[in-house]
C-alpha cells in the first residue's frame, strides 16, 4: 500500500516541483532570435564534371563566424572545393545558398566521431598575378605558428565518357590539389611542402633555430601528419626560447 | 521538504476527498482504483492551486514576487531645473537564468506624463548616469522609475522608484515650500543617523549605528576648496552585500528624514504573467518589439514576415516572423540603436494593406503616480532660492560637471545584404540623364525598367544562369530602405539626384528571404525622407542607449595654485554610484567648492532582500579665518 502511494505521489510531486520552477528553468530569450541573416546566391553548381566537388557529399552541421564576429551555430553546410565557396541550406525554405564569402571569416564542419574541421579565410598569392586572394583553408594547427591546408579541385585536361541513358558525354575529370600554408611568428603566410627544406625556409627569422631543432630531434617531414608534428614541435620550441633566450 | 509539507496539509484536512484514496484497498477492486486515480488528480489540483498562490501569501518577500528587483537612487532629492540629476539604478536577480543587461528609466510628472525616457547598459548590476533637467520643467514632485524589459511582465512593486522635487529656475514663489509646516527638527544633526525600510511593507526601521554603517569624515568644519577624507565602516555583515551610492551635497537638498518610502503605489499589484511573457529579457541588447494587427479580420496576425531596414550608404536588412500572438521581436545590436528604422512587410500584396504594425512602447508605465505630501524644512526655501542663483551662474560660466564614460560597443555592425555589387554606376560620371528609366537604359544594361499600365516594373538580368531577365521584380533599396515596388517617384529620379546605383544580378537570398536580384539606389542627399509615404510600414526611432556618466571632480593644490581663476560652484561635491558590495572599510576623498554651507555625506543602498538602507553624516564648509 505504502509503495503504491509512493509510486503515485512521486510523479505528482515531480510535476509540482517542475511547474513551480518554470521561471527558474526558463531558458534565455535568445532562442527567439534564431533568424540567420546570411546573404548569398541561390545557386546549384554545375554538374558537368566527373568527380566530387564537395568536401563531403552530405550536408554537415557546423558554425559560421562572420567578419563582424557574429556566430551562427548548427547550420547545415557544404564546402565546394572546385569553387572554393561555402554552401548553406537555409533552414526555413531549404534554399541552396552559396554564401557571400565577403562576410565569412571562419567556419567549422562537424565530422562523425572527430574534432570539427575549422576553415579560415587566409590571403594566398595568386601564382599568375601575384596578387593576394582570400581562400578558405583548413586549419591543421594553431599556436604561435599556424598551419593550413587548402582543399581544391581543378578541372584537369583528362576527361571520361559518361553515359546517362541514351546520352553519351565527355566529362572533364576533377583533380584534387592540396597546398600547405604556414603562418610564421612574423605573421607572414608562406606556402610550403611537406619537406624539411621547405619547412625550414618557411620559418622566416626563426629558420636557424628551427634548423637546429630539426637536426637535434632528427625530425622527418614527408607527409601531412609529420608536417603537423613538426609545426607543433617548432611552436613549443620557439615558445620555450622566448621564455628563456639562453636555450 | 515539500513532501513533508504536503503530508501536513493532508493531515490537516480531515474528511476531505484528498485523504480518501489512501484508505486500504481491497485486492483487484477496479472501482477503488479509479477513485484512487481521481484522488491523485484532486491532490495534484490542490497542490497546483496552493503553489500558485504561495507568492500572494508571502507578498512581502521579494524573491517570491519579483525575479528581478530594481532600486533607483539619486544624488539629491531637490533639484533646480537646468542642472543635472545623477542617478544609479541597481538590480538584483532572483531565480532568473537570463539576467537583464538593459535598464530603462522614466521621469514622470504629477500628471503621470513621461518627461524624460532613457535606457542604458547595466555594468556590474548597475546603471549610473545623469539626466539634464530641462529649464522648462514646472515646479513640483516628479518620480524617477527604473525597470527592465523583463520586469514589465511582473508587478510594479519590483520596479525602482524615487521621488524628487524639481524647482523651475525662474519660479521665485515656490508654492509648495511656502506652505511649509512647522518643523521642530530644524537643527542640523551632528551624529550619524540612518534608516532601513522594507519597500513592500512601507515600514521604516530606525537603525542603530553600531549595528549598521558609520560615516567618519576627517573634519566637521572644512575650508573652501579643501580636501576632505571620509571613512565609512560597515559594522553589520548583512549590509555588505548591497548596491550602494555615496553622495556629498547640501543638507537642504534632501527631504526630511521622516518621509515615507519612495515606493508609493496607488494601484493594486499588477498580475503576474509567469508563463506567457510578452516582454523578453534583454540579456545582451535592446529588443525592439511590436505586433501586426489585421484590420480586416480584427485580430493579431501570426506568421507574417516583418522586415527592418535603416537609411544608410549600404543596404542592410533584418527580418523576423510574427508568432502565434502576432508579436515580433528584433534584437538590435549597437549599429541599429538610436537610428531611424523602417518596418515593412516582405510579402506585400493588396491584401497586406489591411495589416498594421503596432510598436511596443518600452517606457510604458501603467502604475498611476501620486505625488507624495512631503514636508520641507523652513531652510529649504532659502536653499532653493540660492541654488537658483548658483545654477544661473553655472550656466553663465558654461560649467559642465558631467563626464561621459565611453565603453565598448556590443556588436556594432549592420546585417548587409551583399558585400560587393556585381555592377556599380555613378551617374555623375556621365552626361546628365532625366530619369531612372533613361539611366537604366543608357548606363545600366543589367537593369530593365518599363512603364506599364498599372505602374512601373524593374527587372534584372540573370547573369548567372541564362542571361535572360528575371520574371519577378528585384529587391529595391533606396538609401538602404526596402521598397516594395518601383513607383513614379523612383522613376523620376535623375542623374544629379542619384549618387550611385548598385546591382546584384543573381537570385539573391538573405536567410529565408529570396529576391530576383537586388538594386540599391543611393541618393545624393537625404531625399529618402520625402519618400517615406510610399514605404509600406512604419518608420520609428530606435532606443539610444545613454552611456554611463560621472561627476567631474576637481583637485586643488593650495600651495601651488591658491586661487583658481574659474569659480567652483559645485553643490554636489561627490558622487560615487553603483558600489556593488561594501568591504569593512570604504574610504574616499573629495574637494569642497567655493560654496559654503552645511553639507551631508549620504550613503544609500539596496540589499538583496529588497530592504533599502540610508545613512548620513553632516559637516560644515566655511572659509578658514
Amino acid at each position: 500500500m505504502k509503495n503504491n502511494l509512493k509510486i503515485l505521489l512521486t510523479p505528482v510531486i515531480l510535476f509540482f516541483l517542475l511547474t513551480n520552477n518554470i521561471e527558474a528553468e526558463m531558458p534565455p530569450d535568445e532562442h527567439v532570435f534564431n533568424e540567420v541573416y546570411l546573404p548569398g546566391e541561390i545557386f546549384f553548381p554545375p554538374q558537368a564534371y566527373s568527380g566530387r566537388q564537395f568536401l563531403f557529399d552530405d550536408w554537415k552541421k557546423g558554425d559560421i563566424i562572420t567578419q563582424s564576429g557574429k556566430v551562427y551555430t548548427n547550420q547545415l553546410l557544404k564546402y565546394n572545393m572546385l569553387l572554393d565557396e561555402l554552401f548553406w541550406l537555409s533552414p526555413g525554405v531549404f534554399n541552396h545558398i552559396m554564401l557571400d564569402r565577403g562576410f565569412i571569416n571562419k567556419f567549422t564542419i562537424d565530422i562523425d566521431g572527430g574534432q570539427p574541421l575549422t576553415f579560415q579565410k587566409i590571403p594566398v598569392k595568386n601564382p599568375i598575378t601575384g596578387a593576394d586572394a582570400m581562400q578558405f583553408a583548413q586549419q591543421l594547427y594553431k599556436g604561435d605558428l599556424e598551419l593550413y591546408v587548402t582543399h581544391h579541385k581543378r578541372i584537369s585536361a583528362r576527361s571520361e565518357v559518361v553515359r546517362t541513358g541514351e546520352t553519351v558525354s565527355h566529362q572533364r575529370i576533377l583533380q584534387k590539389t592540396q597546398s600547405y600554408y604556414l603562418k610564421n611568428t612574423s605573421g607572414e603566410i608562406v606556402q610550403l611542402r611537406p619537406s624539411r627544406r621547405s619547412f625550414i625556409s618557411s620559418m622566416g627569422k626563426d629558420r636557424e633555430r628551427i634548423n637546429e631543432l630539426i637536426m637535434a630531434k632528427q625530425l622527418t617531414i614527408q607527409n601531412q601528419q609529420q608536417l603537423i608534428q613538426a609545426v607543433k614541435e617548432a611552436d613549443q620550441y620557439l615558445k620555450s626560447v622566448s621564455v628563456n633566450p639562453d636555450l | 521538504m515539500i513532501h513533508s509539507s504536503t503530508s501536513n496539509i493532508l493531515s490537516k484536512a480531515p474528511g476531505s476527498s484528498i485523504t480518501r484514496p489512501f484508505m486500504p484497498k481491497p485486492k483487484s477492486c477496479r472501482g477503488l482504483l479509479l477513485k484512487k486515480a481521481a484522488g491523485v488528480m484532486a491532490l495534484f489540483a490542490f497542490l497546483f492551486f496552493f503553489t500558485e498562490n504561495v507568492g500572494a501569501l508571502n507578498g512581502d518577500d521579494f524573491s517570491e514576487n519579483c525575479n528581478e528587483v530594481v532600486s533607483v537612487v539619486t544624488d539629491r532629492d531637490i533639484y533646480i531645473a537646468g542642472e543635472s540629476m545623477f542617478f544609479n539604478s541597481g538590480i538584483f536577480h532572483h531565480k532568473t537564468q537570463a539576467q537583464s543587461k538593459i535598464m530603462n528609466l522614466v521621469l514622470l510628472d504629477k500628471n503621470h506624463q513621461a518627461i524624460y525616457e532613457t535606457s542604458g547598459r547595466l555594468n556590474n548590476n548597475s546603471y549610473a548616469s545623469s539626466i539634464y533637467i530641462e529649464d522648462t520643467l514646472q515646479t513640483g514632485f516628479y518620480q524617477l522609475v527604473g525597470f527592465t524589459n523583463y520586469l514589465r511582465n511582473q508587478p510594479q512593486e519590483c520596479y525602482g522608484h524615487k521621488h524628487v522635487y524639481i524647482v523651475n529656475r525662474f519660479d521665485k514663489e515656490i508654492s509648495h515650500i511656502k506652505q511649509v509646516r512647522e518643523d521642530t527638527s530644524t537643527s542640523i544633526p551632528t551624529l550619524d543617523s540612518g534608516r532601513v525600510h522594507n519597500v513592500l511593507s512601507h515600514e521604516y526601521q530606525k537603525t542603530n549605528k553600531e549595528q549598521t554603517i558609520t560615516i567618519k569624515p576627517a573634519k566637521t568644519v572644512v575650508d573652501l576648496r579643501e580636501k576632505m577624507d571620509v571613512h565609512i565602516r560597515v559594522n553589520d555583515s548583512t549590509f555588505k552585500a548591497g548596491i550602494y551610492s555615496v553622495s556629498v551635497s547640501p543638507v537642504h537638498a534632501f527631504f526630511q528624514q521622516n518621509q515615507p518610502p519612495d515606493k508609493t503605489f496607488a494601484v493594486e499589484k499588477s498580475p503576474q504573467n509567469k508563463h506567457n511573457r510578452k516582454f523578453l529579457t534583454e540579456t545582451a541588447s535592446v529588443i525592439f518589439s511590436g505586433r501586426v494587427w489585421d484590420k480586416a479580420l480584427k485580430q493579431y496576425k501570426p506568421n507574417v514576415s516583418v522586415v527592418l531596414t535603416t537609411p544608410d550608404t549600404i543596404a542592410s536588412l533584418m527580418y523576423t516572423k510574427t508568432n502565434q500572438d502576432g508579436r515580433f521581436f528584433f534584437l538590435l545590436n549597437d549599429y541599429y540603436l538610436g537610428k531611424e528604422v523602417f518596418l515593412s512587410f516582405r510579402d506585400f500584396s493588396n491584401h497586406d494593406h489591411s495589416l498594421d504594425i503596432q510598436l511596443d512602447n518600452r517606457y510604458e508605465n501603467t502604475a498611476e503616480y501620486h505625488p507624495p505630501r512631503y514636508d520641507f524644512r523652513p531652510q529649504t526655501r532659502d536653499y532653493v532660492l540660492t541654488s537658483q542663483e548658483v545654477i544661473r551662474a553655472v550656466k553663465a560660466y558654461s560649467i559642465d560637471l558631467v563626464d561621459t564614460i565611453t565603453t565598448d560597443k556590443w556588436q556594432n555592425f549592420a546585417y548587409k545584404v551583399y558585400s560587393t555589387p556585381d555592377h556599380t554606376v555613378i551617374p555623375s560620371e556621365y552626361e546628365p540623364l532625366d530619369d531612372f528609366m533613361e539611366i537604366s537604359r543608357e548606363l545600366l544594361y543589367p537593369v530593365r525598367s518599363r512603364h506599364q499600365d498599372e505602374g512601373y516594373s524593374i527587372r534584372l538580368l540573370n547573369e548567372r544562369e541564362d542571361f535572360a531577365y528575371f520574371d519577378n521584380p528585384p529587391a529595391i533599396f533606396l538609401d538602404g530602405l526596402l521598397l516594395h515596388k518601383a513607383n513614379q517617384r523612383v522613376m523620376d529620379l535623375n542623374s544629379p539626384q542619384i549618387d550611385r546605383i548598385e546591382t546584384k544580378n543573381t537570385r539573391w537570398a538573405v536567410g529565408d528571404l529570396a529576391f530576383d536580384g537586388v538594386v540599391s539606389i543611393f541618393l545624393t542627399d537625404d531625399e529618402y525622407r520625402d519618400y517615406t509615404y510610399f514605404l509600406n510600414g512604419k518608420n520609428v526611432q530606435t532606443t539610444q542607449l545613454k552611456p554611463n556618466t560621472r561627476l567631474m571632480q576637481p583637485k586643488y593644490n593650495k600651495q601651488e595654485n591658491p586661487r583658481h581663476h574659474k569659480p567652483d560652484l559645485r553643490q554636489l561635491l561627490y558622487w560615487s554610484p553603483g558600489i556593488n558590495g561594501l568591504s569593512d572599510d570604504f574610504e574616499f576623498s573629495f574637494y569642497t567648492s567655493d560654496l559654503e554651507g552645511n553639507y551631508r555625506i549620504t550613503i544609500k543602498g539596496m540589499l538583496p532582500d529588497g530592504r533599502v538602507i540610508e545613512h548620513h553624516k553632516d559637516f560644515i564648509v566655511k572659509p578658514a579665518p
